[in-house]
């Protein structure tokens, strides 16, 4: 059980976001019910650990959103995890993603 | 197959050995700075890589290790003895850490033991944290600033492999400032994406003062499978708005150089880029050393069958020779000079030099020197001698033994040595030389000797030798070689438990050598070792003794002479026949196996070397030069004396293979067993 929630407007994402487990967490992430006309924050406050595999379904995640025309915010995350996006240059992907 | 993190563990063993070494080189020349940054390298490589594998712990304490060396590179720290010596126990902890990715408990507490041993000596910089170090390390060159356009995209199978991109990453940005960008909309179809496979190419511009050699050492675990490729050009040649504004970086890149980041990455694809031969261009994947890994057992096994090969080999040359088949016989000659070929390649790929062991050996110097308060200095010499790899492995041991013995019995305490006009410092010279188609290994120490009469008391004390025998000097240094003896007074931590010479000498046996002292009471003692190249192979003479083929190493034989009917007729137990003016000692095989088949008309005295001293065998025939595959004898065979093993012919029946040394030894040992005996009756 990955512990994917969806729960007014906010995805938490489960503490761990790792090769181990993305598996499970992309299939939790498919089958949330999510409203596609409105906005969605994707919360990091369960996230232990992450590595490129759970970023890379993060990205893949947040540009399938965008794509469906949601406006997607992140909150909640550690100054390790925000590192970690900084090194991957994440929010300005997330940027590009919305200029698309 | 050997898998990344196997790789890794290797490496990282690799990189704690050369650590070793260096840092045993430091503890005399501490101001070295070229082997300080040797060191730095190696702890550098191990916590990059560490990170990458995802052992943090090992990252997080290794980061405290590199850190103290950087400041000994800026000259701020002083190399002292005992920070060596907190860094070679770094090292033996890190060794122990790479079963697991995380500390236990216990791990962490002794991580956390040594690192206040170092902070202790050197001060913690406390506005550092663990592992998310922001800070580029200052080991940059002076030179001006270069900007690279880094490519590089991870093998599909990457994350399941356990190679992360962040830590790549980190270390890009440790360099210095850089913007990193990647195609984030290729995830057109979340459907059916699938989270376990690396799909991204990631693209950096970097701007730093770095060579390009320290960029591509990140990729250095990573570059066999994954697509990189590292563009370099001078910071001035960037346009100038790009360059202000990378100048301006620090964290957070603009849109503005996103963008044209993302228009340069768009002009030059993927493909372009890898194909590029460009003087200024490293693509690693195409740069990398030209070695492989690959796993002992698979050499052994090529060992193995190549030993079948030369068997049959043999076989086909007998039977082309008995057939008188010429087309067979040019096969056969045209298909041996291939076997002799691979033979040789084959045991070239397992040969290594017995250097690479020289450095435990000095650590374990060092170690007990401090533990005994001796002064002692290891010299070492010959370490490029190559040595087939089995045996180097199995000497390790024995040679440890030796070692410890001259650092614990022979090399005299400080006070003892300047008592009898010594210098301060003992030494102890380990060299290794090629000698015919075997190396000798000899360890010397300047110390006090082996005591005559002491081991002689103590032998005949534990029964080994009887009361009132006369015994040379040579005879009783031979006695510290029996079951059960140690000189030792009171049993310490280096020596004296009960695992003696005797366990040193089967073991070099075991390998097919042999092993000699020589002992000079004040003046120090020498043991030599010497042992075959390789133990699979060698080039023999193939004799026959009554109805028994034996192989002789062609390494031992100078020549064969037939035998006089003045030595045939010879019935003492001492036999000699003149050679050319010298006198030679020789053994008549067919009374050693004491074969009964009446003796042949002419019988044939082959002479041979062992070491510096030559002696003879008498055979009925000399059959001819043989390549031989040696076949361990089993363990029902251990006590037969004069065998190094066995050889199968090309007809299929069993030749034993001799050992001249150990055969001369067991003749020798029954003749003074007869003649210890003739002194008792007398």
């Amino acid at each position: 059980m990955s512990n994917v929630a969806f729960k007014n407007g906010v995805v938490s994402l489960p503490s761990d976001m790792t090769i181990f487990s993305c598996k499970k967490v992309y299939d939790d992430l498919k089958a949330l019910n999510i409203d596609k006309s409105s906005s969605l924050t994707i919360d990091f406050s369960n996230v232990d650990e992450f590595d490129g595999a759970g970023m890379q379904l993060l990205m893949a995640y947040t540009n399938n959103l965008i794509k469906n025309g949601l406006d997607v915010s992140f909150s909640e995350y550690s100054d390790q995890i925000n590192q970690l996006l900084n090194y991957a240059n994440f929010f300005d992907a997330v940027a590009q993603m919305e200029k698309l | 197959m050997i898998g990344p993190v196997d790789t890794f563990k290797t490496e990282v063993l690799e990189h704690l050995s050369s650590l070793e070494e260096v840092l045993l080189e430091l503890e005399p020349h501490p101001e070295d700075v070229e082997l300080v940054n040797t060191a730095f390298r190696s702890i550098h490589t191990i916590k990059g890589a560490g990170g990458m594998f995802g052992y943090h712990d090992l990252t997080a304490f290794t980061h405290h290790l590199e850190t103290v060396l950087d400041q000994i590179r800026k000259g701020e720290i002083i190399f002292s003895s005992d920070l060596i010596g907190i860094f070679l126990d770094s090292g033996d902890f890190i060794s122990g850490l790479l079963e697991n990715t995380d500390f236990s408990d216990a791990q962490k507490s002794d991580s956390q033991v040594l690192l206040d041993r170092l902070h202790s000596l050197v001060g913690q910089n406390n506005n550092e944290e663990l592992i998310e170090i922001e800070e580029p390390p200052a080991k940059s060159n002076a030179g001006s600033l270069t900007c690279f356009n880094i490519k590089f995209t991870p093998h599909a199978d990457s994350f399941k492999q356990g190679l992360d991109i962040f830590p790549i990453l980190r270390e890009i940005h440790s360099f210095g400032p850089c913007a990193v960008s990647t195609e984030a909309n290729i995830f057109n179809d979340f459907e059916n994406f699938n989270p376990e496979e690396s799909k991204l190419t990631w693209s950096v511009i970097l701007v730093t003062s770095e060579l390009v050699t320290s960029i591509e050492d990140t990729f250095m675990f990573v570059d066999d499978d994954w697509t990189i490729n590292i563009e370099e050009q001078r910071i001035d040649d960037l346009p100038l708005d790009l360059k202000e504004s990378l100048n301006l970086l620090s964290s957070n890149i603009s849109e503005n150089i996103q963008s044209t980041i993302q228009s340069t990455i768009q002009k030059t694809p993927v493909s372009d880029i890898d194909l590029k031969d460009s003087s200024n261009t490293s693509t690693k994947s195409n740069a990398v050393d030209p070695t492989i890994r690959v796993p002992a057992s698979r050499l052994d096994k090529l060992m193995n069958l190549v030993g079948e090969l030369v068997i049959v080999q043999a076989r086909l040359n007998q039977v082309a020779a008995t057939e008188y088949n010429e087309n067979l016989i040019s096969i056969a000659e045209e298909l041996d000079q291939l076997t002799t070929q691979m033979r040789d390649q084959t045991f070239s790929i397992r040969m290594l030099p017995i250097g690479t062991t020289f450095g435990k050996f000095r650590r374990l110097v060092r170690d007990l020197s401090k533990e005994l308060s001796k002064k002692i200095e290891l010299i070492t010499i010959g370490g490029e001698t190559e040595l087939d790899k089995m045996v180097l492995d199995k000497l390790s041991d024995p040679l440890i033994h030796l070692i410890r013995n001259s650092i614990d019995h022979g090399i005299e305490s400080v006070e003892a040595r300047t008592s009898v006009n010594k210098p301060e410092t003992g030494s102890i010279i380990l060299t290794a030389r090629h000698a015919d188609s075997h190396v000798v290994i000899s360890i010397r120490d300047d110390g006090k000797g082996l005591d005559t009469e002491r081991i002689k008391t103590l032998a005949i004390e534990r029964g080994i030798i009887p009361p009132g025998i006369e015994l040379t000097h040579s005879e009783i240094h031979q006695l510290i070689f029996e079951p059960g003896f140690s000189t030792a007074k009171v049993i310490s931590d280096i020596s004296g438990r009960g695992v003696g010479m005797d366990v040193v000498k089967r073991s070099i046996q075991e390998l097919g050598g042999s092993i000699s002292i020589k002992s000079e009471q004040g003046e120090g003692t020498e043991f030599s070792v010497r042992l075959p190249m390789t133990l699979a192979i060698i080039e023999g003479l193939m004799v026959k003794v009554g109805p028994e083929f034996y192989v002789l190493p062609l390494s031992n034989v100078e020549e064969c002479i037939e035998m006089s009917s003045r030595n045939r007729q010879q019935n003492s137990s001492k036999r000699i026949v003149e050679v050319r003016g010298e006198q030679i000692p020789f053994l008549m095989l067919r009374e050693w196996f004491e074969v009964t088949d009446p003796r042949p008309l002419f019988e044939q005295i082959v002479i041979t070397h062992i070491g510096e001293e030559r002696c003879g065998f008498c055979v009925d025939e000399v059959i001819g030069q043989y390549q031989t595959v040696i076949k361990r004898l089993g363990k029902i065979y251990q006590g037969a004396k004069g065998f190094s093993g066995a050889t199968i012919l090309g007809d299929g029946s069993v030749a034993m293979i001799l050992d001249p040394a150990a055969l001369l030894e067991a003749a020798g040992r029954e003749y003074s067993a007869k003649n210890i005996n003739l002194k008792l009756a007398k």
